[in-house]
């Protein structure tokens, strides 16, 4: 039985507004996937034929033949995804899809596959192959508990790799340490997903998913900070990832791309944290604002102790030899018109050297979105204009035009001064955009 | 691992609070409220839990450290976790 695994392309910030392109002097980082279809495959029984698209490098086409197609998307991939499932089940072939979209609006994924898997897809993998082996697909999958993680076996990276090509080709995959989360961030789909216990991936998972990608000359991406928390001996967990990444032989910023924070995060943790990450060989913060209340605070109103504080996380980075590579986003209900020009003025103050600009965006799946719909505010429910670059929702203090107005000048007004950036070296010049 | 004493437990938590706090520089009373009267906030005091935490091995949930509200509310936390 041939298994043909699907990740559906999404528009990215330069693809919904190209006069981006012409703005900003930086090279665009293309990320790889999420590790749900590489985790899926880790877990396929052996006598399986798998085979992996990645649709943003080779359009998918019903060329690829299989027995069973399998998606894993989130919320920006979805328009493509439902076409695609639309595609295979229009040619009478079985299609199923699971991860974060289809988990957050199944009854909206189901209308376009044959089966759909909520939450964890690991659990209920072999049923759902056993069944279609046998013609009695179920309309879903969820398993009960949450996955056992000392079960996983490292994702099948070597999926993704063998899917490169000379335009494709990361220098980084995402690393799993940790699923789930007890908090309820108003943004974060990670409790509807993967469940409100934070669950530790076990270190010999992780340091061999490392290994892995350093076979294939890849750094690791972590983009979660739960690791950071105490829930679940989480603290411990990393800081023993850290040691282990201190005797990794590499060379500085060659193991691990970023790692995921924010600044109320940088600005609590105990010194000994920061020490420790920098030690191991990590040089760049992937540094999440706009989600948190110094940020919200100091964009949207401007509050001065909040801005200082904002400032003070840049400098703490600095001072610990960690770039800080902020992302900063705009359209929260506390933003007036005014928080362009306070952005703008932070980044002058806290002499930031690269960033990234993002719409927020209320995902399905998160509390935003719930809230949203209660209020009447979605305006879009084009699900690939939710990619933090389109208007999806009624903002409270601005028309949808201002927001997105607004968003477009700070590209170019950040990035019309940094022209010198497109004489750096590749990796000093890229962001993501 | 055997508890320590209250005294220990107490001098550790003020270690850590003038470690995640250099800013306070006043007396830390048992009876201080984290938020309040040292100035932690919310992170703060997740991140000195964190820390103690890690230093006593302890695993624990959010749920279980939802009353902790002052200094002594930690020690007494750490005591009977440890016990």
């Amino acid at each position: 039985m041939k298994i043909q695994f699907i990740y559906p392309a999404f528009e990215r910030h330069a693809q919904s507004h190209p006069e981006l392109l012409d703005a900003v002097p930086c090279d665009e980082y293309l990320g790889g996937p999420s590790l749900a279809i590489a985790n899926l495959a880790a877990v396929t029984p052996a006598g399986y034929e798998m085979a992996y698209c990645d649709d943003r490098v080779t359009p998918f086409s019903l060329d690829l033949d299989a027995d069973i197609y399998a998606l894993s998307f989130f919320t920006p991939a979805a328009t493509r995804a439902l076409e695609i499932g639309d595609m295979i089940r229009g040619a009478g072939k079985k299609v199923v899809a699971g991860g974060i979209f289809p988990s957050a609006l199944p009854d909206v994924a189901q209308q376009h596959f044959d089966s759909i898997v909520i939450g964890e897809g690991e659990g209920v993998w072999q049923r759902l192959l056993e069944d279609a082996a046998a013609g009695r697909l179920a309309p879903r999958y969820q398993q009960q508990e949450p996955f056992d993680l000392a079960t996983l076996p490292p994702p099948r990276i070597d999926l993704y790799i063998g899917a490169e090509n000379d335009r494709f080709h990361p220098d980084d995959y995402p690393l799993q340490t940790s699923r789930g989360c007890p908090l309820r961030c108003d943004a974060c789909v990670v409790p509807c997903v993967m469940g409100k216990k934070l669950r530790l991936v076990p270190q010999e998972t992780i340091l061999r998913a490392v290994q892995d990608l350093a076979s294939h000359g890849k750094r690791a991406a972590v983009t979660e900070d739960t690791s950071f928390f105490f829930f679940s001996g989480a603290r411990r967990h990393f800081r023993e990832f850290l040691k282990a990444l201190r005797d990794d032989p590499r060379p500085r910023g060659e193991k691990v791309s970023y790692i995921g924070i924010t600044m109320p995060m940088i600005l609590a943790l105990d010194p000994t944290i920061l020490a420790d990450i920098s030690e191991a060989g990590i040089n760049r913060f992937y540094l999440v604002c706009g989600f948190d209340p110094i940020t919200r605070k100091a964009f949207g109103s401007g509050d001065q102790e909040s801005l200082d504080k904002a400032v003070e996380a840049i400098q703490r980075c600095k001072d610990n030899d960690i770039e800080p590579y902020t992302s900063l986003l705009v359209g929260n209900d506390t933003d007036d018109e005014g928080v362009f020009d306070r952005i703008l003025s932070f980044t002058e103050k806290a002499d930031v050297p690269k960033t990234e600009f993002a719409i927020f965006t209320p995902y399905p799946g998160t509390p935003a979105w719930e809230q949203m719909q209660a209020e009447g505010r979605i305006i879009d429910r084009t699900w690939k204009h939710y990619n933090d670059a389109n208007v999806v929702f009624r903002p409270k203090q601005m028309s949808p035009e201002r927001l997105l107005q607004g968003y477009l000048d700070l590209w170019r007004d950040f990035y019309k001064s940094k022209t010198f950036l497109a004489s750096l070296e590749h990796g000093d010049r890229t962001i993501q955009f | 691992m055997t508890a320590p004493s209250a005294d220990i437990l107490r001098n550790d938590v003020d270690e850590i609070i003038r470690r995640i706090r250099p800013d306070f520089k006043g007396e830390i009373k048992v009876t201080d409220r984290l938020r309040e009267d040292i100035g932690l906030d919310s992170l703060h005091a997740m991140e000195l839990l964190s820390a103690v935490t890690e230093k006593y091995e302890l695993d624990v949930d959010i749920e279980e450290v939802q009353e902790v509200k002052t200094v002594g509310d930690v020690v007494q936390f750490l005591t009977t976790a440890m016990a």
